[in-house]
C-alpha cells in the first residue's frame, strides 16, 4: 500500500509512525521486528527518489534497530536488512562525512555480531555500499574493510564466506569500470571523473590463496551439476574478475597452485587447478600466457578425452573453450588444430554438460579460423563480388564438424545443459564462417535444415517445439546467406512455404514471440539475396506482415517486421507499389498510436524513407501527412535537448529516424516533390540546429544529417542553399568532418563539397 | 550478477545476437543504397581539406 501512496504524496506521515513504532521504548520486540521489515520492503520495492527527502528519519529508525545493545536478534536482522534496501536513496548521508562514519561503524560492528544472520545481512550492506560509494571507502579499506572480508572469505559458514568473496569481486568489477572511464577520460584529454584505488592490486597476494584454497570446496562429482550458489564458484568468478582486474599480476599467485594441482590424485584439486587456470585466461598479456597455453594444451585435451571425474572433463572443456574464444591464435597451429579438433569431436559425444562446452569451442574456434584468415589474406584472395573467403584454418574438418553438430542436436539428451542451442549456435557460427572450400557442407546443411524446419511446423507449438523452430528458422537465415545463386531456386519456394507455416500455425493462432521474430528474420536472408525475384512471395506475405507490424507488444517481433519492409523496398522498388497502401497504414499506425513503445517508432521513421525511396514520385500521396503530421511531430519531439543520459540516447534515434525520413523523401521525390517539400524545409533545419547544439550527438546522427544536408543541396541547389548556409549547419558539418569515423567524415566532407560547389557558382554568376 | 559469470559462455548467435546483426545489416543496406545514390564511394573524400 506505501508503495503505491507514496509516490502520489497520498500518505504523508507514514515513515514517521514506522520510525515512532522503532524508537518508542513501549514498542514490543514484534512490533518493532515488523516495523522494520514494513520499512525493508517499503525501500525495496519504491522508487530511491521518493524516500530521499525522508532518509534521514529512515536512518534513525534502521540505525536504532541495528544498534549493539538491541536484544532482539529477529530485530537486528530485520534493520539491517532494512539497511541494505536503503542504502540506494542514502547518497546524501554516505556524502556528509560525520554521518557516512557512524553509518559505517554501525555496519562493521554489525559484521562482528555473534548472530549469523545479522553477520551476512550487514556483509550484504558492505558488498552494496562498496558498489555505490567506492569513492568513499578509501577511509575505511586499512583499517576494517579489508579484514573484515578476508576473515568473512576464511569463514566455514557458506553464506558468510560468499558475502566476503562477493566483496571483493564488486571491488574488481568497480574497477574494471573505473579503468575504462581512465582509458575514456584519456583519450578526450581530461581528468577521470572518478579513481581508481587499486585495492584488488593491494590485496592480490592475500585474496589469491584464500580463493584458491575455496576452489575445492564443498565440490560434487554428478552428472547433475548443482545450481547453488557456493563458495567454490564465486570464487572461480572471483578470480576471474582479479584476472582482468590486475592482469600479468595475477599469474604468480595462481600458476604455481596450477601446477601443483593440475596432476592430483584427489579429482577436487585437478578440478580446482583447471577451474584456476580457465579463469585467469583473460587480462594478462596474450604474449605472456602463450607458452603457458601451449604447454598446457595437450594435457586440457587429455583431461576432457579421459579424467575419471565428470566435473574435471566438464571444467577441462570449458576452460578449452576459454582458450579459443580468449587465446584463438595461440590454438590455430596445424599440429594443434588437428589434435583438438579430435577431440572436440570425440567430445561432442561425451555427457551434456561437456558437449555443451564443446559447441562453444568449436564456435570459437570457427569465428578464430576465419578471422585469422581475413587477416591472412588481407582480403587478397577475397572474391570482390562478396567477402567469402576461399579457404580456412579448420577446412578439411568442417565437413565432419557440421555433422557431428546435426547429429548433436538430435540426441535424446539434447534438452539437457542447453545442448540443443549451444549445438545449432555453433552451427550457425560455421556455416557463417564456412569458406568456399567447405560449400558442399554448406549444402548439406541448407537441407538438412530445410527438412528438419519442414516437419517442426507440423509438430505444434509446444515449449520444446518452439525453441526448436526458433533455432531452425535461425540457421535457415545463415545458409541462405551463404547459399550460391544457382542453388536459390530450389530451396528458395521450399524455404519460403516451410516459413510461411511457421507464421500460420495450424491453430489459428499467432507464433511463439522468439519464433516468430526468428522467422521473419529468416524471411528478411531470403529478400537479401533473392531481391526482385522476391516479388512472387509478395501476395502471401503481406496480411503476415501486416499482422506482425500489428503485433507491438512483442516488441522485437514487430521490430524484425518493421526492418523486414524496409528490405522489401530496397528490393522490390517500384513493385512495392501494388502494396504501400496497406503496409504505409501499419507504419503510420505504429507512429501515431500511443501504447505502441517508443522504441520501434524511430525504425518505422527510417522505413518510412525507405518505402518513399523506393516508390519515387508516387511517395507524394503520402507526404501531405508524413511531412505535416507525424514526421513534423516526430521532428519537434526530436529537438529536445535532454540532460538523462538513456532519453539522450532515444533522442538520437528519434533524430537519426527523422532524418532518414527526410532523406528517403528527398532523394526518392527529388525535383517533383519541392513544393511538397518546402513547407518542412524549416523543420529540417532546426532539426539540424538542435542536433548542432546537443554535445551527446552521435556519430550515426552527424552522418545521417550530413546525408541529409548534402542531398537538399543537389536536388535544391541555390533554394536549398539560402536555408542551409547558416552557423548551426557549418559548424554541423565541421564536426562531422572532425569525426573520428570514415564514415561521417566522408559524408560531412562531401555535404560541404557540394555547399561550396553552389556557393562558387552563386559567386561566379554575380 | 556474479552467478551468470560462473564457468559462462558468452554466444555470438544467441537470439539477442541474431536480432543486433540484423538490425546492423539492416543499418548498413539503408547506408549503401543512399550512398549509391549520392555516387558516394565509401572514403573517397576522406582526408580531404575542407577547411
Amino acid at each position: 500500500i506505501a508503495c503505491a501512496e507514496l509516490p502520489h504524496q497520498l500518505w504523508p506521515n507514514l515513515i514517521q509512525i514506522l520510525t515512532d513504532n522503532v524508537t518508542a521504548t513501549e514498542s514490543t520486540e514484534p512490533v518493532r521486528q515488523a516495523t522494520l521489515e514494513a520499512l525493508g520492503y517499503i525501500c525495496q520495492d519504491i522508487e530511491p527518489e521518493v524516500l530521499q527527502s525522508q532518509s534521514n528519519q529512515i536512518l534513525t529508525a534502521i540505525v536504532h534497530g541495528m544498534k549493539k545493545d538491541e536484544p532482539s536478534e529477529s530485530v537486528r536482522v530485520a534493520a539491517t536488512n532494512a539497511l541494505l534496501n536503503s542504502l540506494e536513496f542514502t547518497r546524501a548521508n554516505f556524502d556528509k562525512e560525520s554521518e557516512r562514519h557512524f553509518l559505517m561503524q554501525v555496519v562493521c560492528e554489525a559484521t562482528q555480531s555473534s548472530s549469523t544472520n545479522v553477520r551476512v545481512a550487514a556483509l550484504q550492506c558492505l558488498v552494496r555500499i562498496m558498489s555505490l560509494y567506492y569513492n568513499h571507502m578509501e577511509h575505511y579499506m586499512g583499517p576494517a574493510l579489508f579484514a573484515i572480508t578476508l576473515d568473512a572469505m576464511r569463514s566455514d559458514v557458506d553464506a558468510i564466506a560468499l558475502q566476503g568473496i562477493e566483496f571483493w569481486s564488486t571491488v574488481c568489477d568497480e574497477e574494471l569500470d573505473l579503468a575504462i572511464e581512465a582509458a575514456e577520460a584519456m583519450e578526450l584529454g581530461r581528468p577521470p571523473a572518478k579513481v581508481s584505488r587499486f585495492y584488488a592490486k593491494g590485496a592480490l597476494q592475500f585474496l589469491a590463496p584464500l580463493l584458491l584454497q575455496t576452489l575445492p570446496r564443498g565440490a560434487v562429482d554428478e552428472d547433475d551439476e548443482d545450481d547453488d550458489w557456493t563458495p567454490a564458484k564465486a570464487a572461480g568468478v572471483c578470480l576471474m574478475l582479479l584476472a582482468t582486474t590486475c592482469e600479468d599480476d595475477v599469474l604468480p599467485h595462481v600458476l604455481p597452485f596450477v601446477t601443483d594441482n593440475i596432476a592430483s590424485a584427489d579429482w577436487r584439486h585437478r578440478d580446482a587447478a583447471v577451474l584456476a587456470f580457465g579463469s585467469i585466461l583473460e587480462g594478462p598479456n596474450i604474449e605472456t600466457l602463450r607458452p603457458v597455453v601451449q604447454q598446457a594444451m595437450p594435457a586440457l585435451i587429455d583431461m576432457v578425452r579421459g579424467d575419471a571425474s565428470l566435473a574435471v572433463r566438464d571444467t577441462a572443456a570449458w576452460t578449452i573453450g576459454r582458450v579459443c574464444d580468449i587465446l584463438r591464435d595461440v590454438v590455430l597451429h596445424d599440429a594443434l588444430v588437428q589434435l583438438l579438433l579430435n577431440a572436440l569431436g570425440d567430445a561432442l559425444r561425451a555427457e551434456s554438460r561437456v558437449a555443451t562446452n564443446v559447441c562453444w569451442a568449436l564456435s570459437s574456434l570457427a569465428d578464430a579460423a576465419a578471422d585469422q584468415a581475413h587477416a591472412q589474406t588481407n582480403g587478397v584472395h577475397v572474391d570482390e563480388t562478396d567477402d567469402t573467403l576461399h579457404t580456412f584454418a579448420l577446412s578439411p574438418y568442417l565437413g565432419a564438424i557440421v555433422a557431428g553438430l546435426l547429429d548433436t542436436t538430435e540426441r535424446p539428451d539434447a534438452n539437457t545443459h542447453n545442448l540443443k542451442s549451444a549445438a545449432y549456435e555453433a552451427l550457425m557460427e560455421l556455416i557463417k564462417n564456412a569458406p568456399k572450400d567447405c560449400y558442399e557442407a554448406v549444402q548439406h546443411c541448407a537441407q538438412v535444415i530445410l527438412e528438419r524446419l519442414q516437419k517442426a511446423t507440423v509438430h505444434g507449438t509446444t515449449s520444446e517445439n518452439v525453441d526448436v523452430q526458433s533455432l531452425l528458422c535461425a540457421c535457415l537465415q545463415t545458409v541462405l546467406r551463404k547459399l550460391q545463386k544457382n542453388d536459390l531456386p530450389v530451396i528458395a519456394d521450399p524455404a519460403m512455404s516451410a516459413l510461411m507455416s511457421v507464421l500460420s500455425p495450424p491453430n489459428g493462432g499467432l507464433p511463439h514471440g522468439g519464433v516468430h521474430e526468428d522467422a521473419l528474420l529468416a524471411i528478411a536472408a531470403l529478400v537479401e539475396v533473392m531481391d526482385t525475384g522476391f516479388s512472387k512471395y509478395m501476395i502471401h506475405l503481406v496480411p503476415i506482415v501486416e499482422t506482425a507490424l500489428q503485433r507491438y507488444d512483442e516488441e522485437a517481433v514487430c521490430s524484425a517486421a518493421v526492418g523486414l519492409v524496409g528490405d522489401i523496398c530496397r528490393a522490390l522498388n517500384s513493385e512495392i507499389q501494388p502494396f504501400a497502401d496497406l503496409l504505409m497504414n501499419r507504419l503510420l499506425n505504429l507512429i501515431g498510436a500511443e501504447n505502441v513503445p517508443r522504441s520501434l517508432k524511430p525504425p518505422v521513421l527510417g522505413v518510412i524513407g525507405d518505402m518513399a525511396l523506393a516508390m519515387g514520385v508516387q511517395f507524394t500521396k503520402y507526404a501531405p501527412i508524413v511531412l505535416n503530421g507525424m514526421l513534423q511531430q516526430a521532428a519537434e519531439a526530436a529537438i529536445q535537448q535532454p540532460e538523462d543520459a538513456d532519453v539522450m540516447d532515444y533522442i538520437n534515434e528519434l533524430r537519426e529516424g527523422c532524418l532518414e525520413a527526410y532523406t528517403g523523401i528527398v532523394q526518392g521525390t527529388k525535383e517533383e516533390s519541392r513544393q511538397l517539400l518546402e513547407p518542412s524545409v524549416m523543420n529540417m533545419v532546426h532539426l539540424l540546429q538542435a542536433i548542432d547544439a546537443s554535445p551527446d550527438s552521435s556519430d550515426a546522427v552527424l552522418a545521417a544529417a550530413c546525408g541529409l544536408i548534402g542531398d537538399l543541396l543537389t536536388t535544391f541547389k541555390g533554394a536549398a542553399l539560402q536555408a542551409l548556409d547558416i552557423p548551426g549547419v557549418l559548424s554541423l558539418l565541421q564536426k562531422a568532418r572532425r569525426s573520428k569515423t570514415a564514415k561521417t567524415k566522408s559524408l560531412g566532407n562531401w555535404a560541404t563539397r557540394e555547399m561550396r560547389k553552389l556557393k562558387n557558382n552563386v559567386n561566379a554568376s554575380s | 550478477t556474479f552467478q551468470n559469470l560462473y564457468k559462462s559462455k558468452p554466444s555470438r548467435s544467441d537470439q539477442e545476437s541474431r536480432r543486433k546483426k540484423a538490425l546492423e545489416i539492416q543499418r548498413k543496406k539503408r547506408a549503401d543504397t543512399l550512398n549509391n545514390l549520392r555516387c558516394l564511394v565509401e572514403g573517397s573524400w576522406d582526408g580531404m581539406d575542407t577547411t
